[in-house]
């Protein structure tokens, strides 16, 4: 197991280091001038040229990528110009806040999702198969700002029961110490329960937004998947041999079935992680998506540049887990890697 | 910013490693005094002060602690607001401050923005507009009420049919919404043009429906306009060209003298804000003439010649004045804004 991590570690190296590339390239050709703009309004050519001097901007690209890749190596993703803060410290402070809300609305769309496609296979063209369809259809053609905003007016606006839409806390809440940056485990860990109460209601409706949105993809893949293995031949023989409905639904096609669910858990929380800047704004959620955009309007490079790093490197650990789990699930996997 | 700062340069330099202006030190620390002092600070999220008590240079404030929220989504911020779970709003669209406003379940207080205007600047040294008779054809093509009914919901003041010159700024400009005189001066100057009309994507809330609308209505009169939105971050390298011939942008000044406004937008310094890249030594003289005016006499005389004298030139159009809007719990008093449009904390105060 080891090696087989070990060896899937050194194939994603060019990848990473393509990503290094491309990053650095890519905010060099972003319109707008990073000098002119912090420079303000009053500033004279030579006091653009003298900002433009001091943050390397005036220097040959290789030379820039050189500083760039050297700092990078001892950790340093350099420092956002608009929050005046180190873009590591930032990136740190905000990652957990689009990761919480991230898997909490990937277990509230699995929790939903996993069953419904297994039903919708087994019992195909029933009631529940078209069900399982339209939840799918409206889930992923309503765009998240929409069912954001459509939650707030509802549960917050109308009938009350929803906290204000005001980020991670509300306002009288204190964080706990910071362990894990996840606000409900952290929470818990020191039991106090008040806080992870007021944790939990805020985080309810920003995870019910990602939730519907990511429910399509899961639906789908979960019943295509299980329509698949249910005519498989080994499915025909436990029927044969007497087996029970369940044993042979839960046990033998559920877990044959879930290698692409596993699929395409990991590609829908990779990109809900990034792509939830919509629901961070709706929800004033203090996430890395929110984070990037804001740089990115400011022309503000290193934050953009460590963003996308991390997520390139988000996404190499998030298939490596994929890999790992799919050993686990099916050993002939494990064999063949 | 212009806004000025008093450190404690000492503790700021025993802290600094160095630097002489203690740059790294004070992104995370807090070196100065005032009523309120900082308790948390995250960047982007919020910002928590609570009262100075031993604050001495005024009277203490009435509130113990201010959480400031960044809230991104107008939206929210709009039902946080009517759901009474904040006390102060700001830097809402025109359309929701009008529907407040309307709904009357929260104050809105909105006085025109100090030294703030919207205009068309028109470029004065490259394309059509060198010509001042179509800079005037705009000025008069364009629908003044329409623009501020559709684009600030009416929360403005129109800049149209100004008759006497005043010592103010912003003031109307002599020009109404006139289509036959405005096509008669595009015929005079051998129309029909095309041209090109750019604004801050950042601000296309307000921008775009002007932009629509001059759209429309320059037609009408024989001018081709294609609209341009400007991504926010290109928009300063894109007016500091200077070649654009059409720029609509919302400029407003913090100090609030008309002097300074021309200095900024249509002086001979050509300071990025001189968006017409106008060029005028007359201008010039009359406005420095008041920006060093010995007396009060001297300074409205040459006020009063440089407003004459843009009425004419009209390197900017201005459209309207837009209000600057607050939206206040009916509990809440005392509300003062400082001149970079940023409410005080220290006269606040709130009933129960």
């Amino acid at each position: 197991m080891l090696r087989m991590i070990g060896q899937r570690l050194m194939t994603t190296i060019p990848s990473v280091i393509g990503v290094i590339i491309v990053t650095f390239l890519l905010t060099r050709v972003l319109p707008g001038d990073t000098a002119a703009y912090f420079a303000g309004p009053a500033a004279t050519p030579e006091a653009i040229a003298d900002i433009r001097g001091k943050l390397g901007l005036d220097q040959p690209l290789p030379v820039q990528f050189v500083s760039y890749v050297s700092a990078l190596a001892k950790g340093d993703l350099g420092q956002s110009l608009t929050t005046g803060q180190r873009v590591t410290a930032d990136l740190a402070q905000r990652l957990p806040a689009s990761a919480e809300l991230t898997l909490a609305g990937l277990l509230l769309a699995m929790s939903v999702a996993l069953p419904l496609g297994v039903l919708a296979a087994v019992k195909q063209g029933s009631w529940i198969d078209h069900l399982c369809r339209v939840v799918a259809t409206a889930g992923v053609s309503l765009p998240v700002f929409f069912t954001g905003l459509l939650l707030v007016y509802v549960f917050y606006f109308i009938l009350g029961w929803a906290p204000a839409p005001l980020g991670r806390l509300d306002v009288f809440a204190s964080e706990p110490p910071r362990v894990t940056g996840l606000l409900l485990v952290d929470t818990l860990l020191v039991g106090d329960f008040a806080t992870f109460r007021s944790a939990f209601a805020q985080l309810m409706l920003p995870a019910l937004t990602l939730g519907i949105f990511s429910l399509a993809p899961i639906t789908r893949m979960t019943r295509a998947s299980m329509l698949a293995v249910l005519g498989a031949d080994f499915v025909r023989t436990a029927r044969a041999s007497g087996l029970t409905n369940g044993k042979v639904i839960g046990t033998y096609a559920f877990r044959n079935a879930m290698l692409p669910v596993v699929t395409t858990l990991g590609m829908v929380f990779s990109f809900l992680l990034g792509a939830n800047v919509l629901v961070e704004k709706v929800f004033a959620w203090p996430g890395v998506g929110s984070y990037a955009v804001e740089a990115l309007i400011a022309s503000d490079y290193a934050p953009i540049q460590g963003f996308v790093l991390t997520m390139a490197i988000l996404y190499v650990l998030l298939n490596l887990m994929i890999d790992v789990l799919y050993g686990v699930i099916d050993p002939r996997v494990r064999l063949e890697g | 910013m212009t806004i000025p700062f008093v450190f404690d340069s000492e503790l700021a330099i025993k802290n600094s490693g160095g630097d002489p202006f203690a740059k790294e030190y004070l992104k995370n620390n807090i070196a100065g005094g005032g009523a309120y002092k900082v308790e948390s600070w995250k960047p982007g999220v919020e910002t928590i002060y609570v009262r100075n008590d031993a604050w001495k240079s005024g009277k203490l404030p009435q509130l113990r602690r201010i959480i400031a929220r960044d809230i991104a989504s107008p939206s929210t911020r709009r039902a946080l607001m009517e759901r009474g779970d904040a006390d102060v709003s700001y830097g809402l669209p025109p359309k929701d401050f009008k529907d407040l406003l309307d709904a009357g379940k929260v104050n809105v207080v909105g006085v025109p923005i100090p030294n703030g205007v919207w205009g068309c600047y028109l470029n004065t040294q490259v394309g059509p507009f060198k010509d001042v008779r179509l800079r005037q054809a705009v000025a008069w093509a364009m629908p003044y009420d329409k623009i501020l009914q559709a684009s600030l919901f009416g929360r403005g003041v129109s800049m149209a049919g100004g008759t006497t010159p005043k010592v103010a700024w912003p003031q109307p400009f002599p020009y109404t919404h006139d289509v036959a005189k405005a096509k008669a001066l595009v015929d005079a100057a051998g129309g029909p043009f095309s041209t090109t009309l750019y604004f801050d994507a950042g601000n296309a809330t307000v921008a775009e429906p002007i932009a629509v609308l001059m759209k429309e209505a320059l037609a009408a009169i024989g001018i081709t306009v294609e609209i341009n939105k400007v991504p926010g971050a290109n928009f300063r390298t894109e007016i500091a060209k200077k070649t654009n011939p059409m720029v609509l942008n919302r400029f407003a000044g913090w100090l609030d003298y008309p002097d300074y406004y021309l200095f900024w937008t249509m002086h001979g310094n050509n300071s990025i804000f001189n968006i017409a890249a106008y060029q005028n030594p007359a201008l010039d003289k009359l406005v420095d003439a008041a920006r060093f005016a010995p007396d009060k006499a001297a300074y409205d005389s040459s006020v009063i010649d440089f407003i004459k004298l843009i009425n004419s030139e009209v390197p900017m159009v201005p459209i309207n004045q837009p209000t600057h809007d607050v939206a206040l719990q009916k509990n809440i008093g005392g509300y003062q804004f400082q001149p970079c449009r940023e409410p005080d904390f220290r006269y606040l105060t709130k009933g129960v």
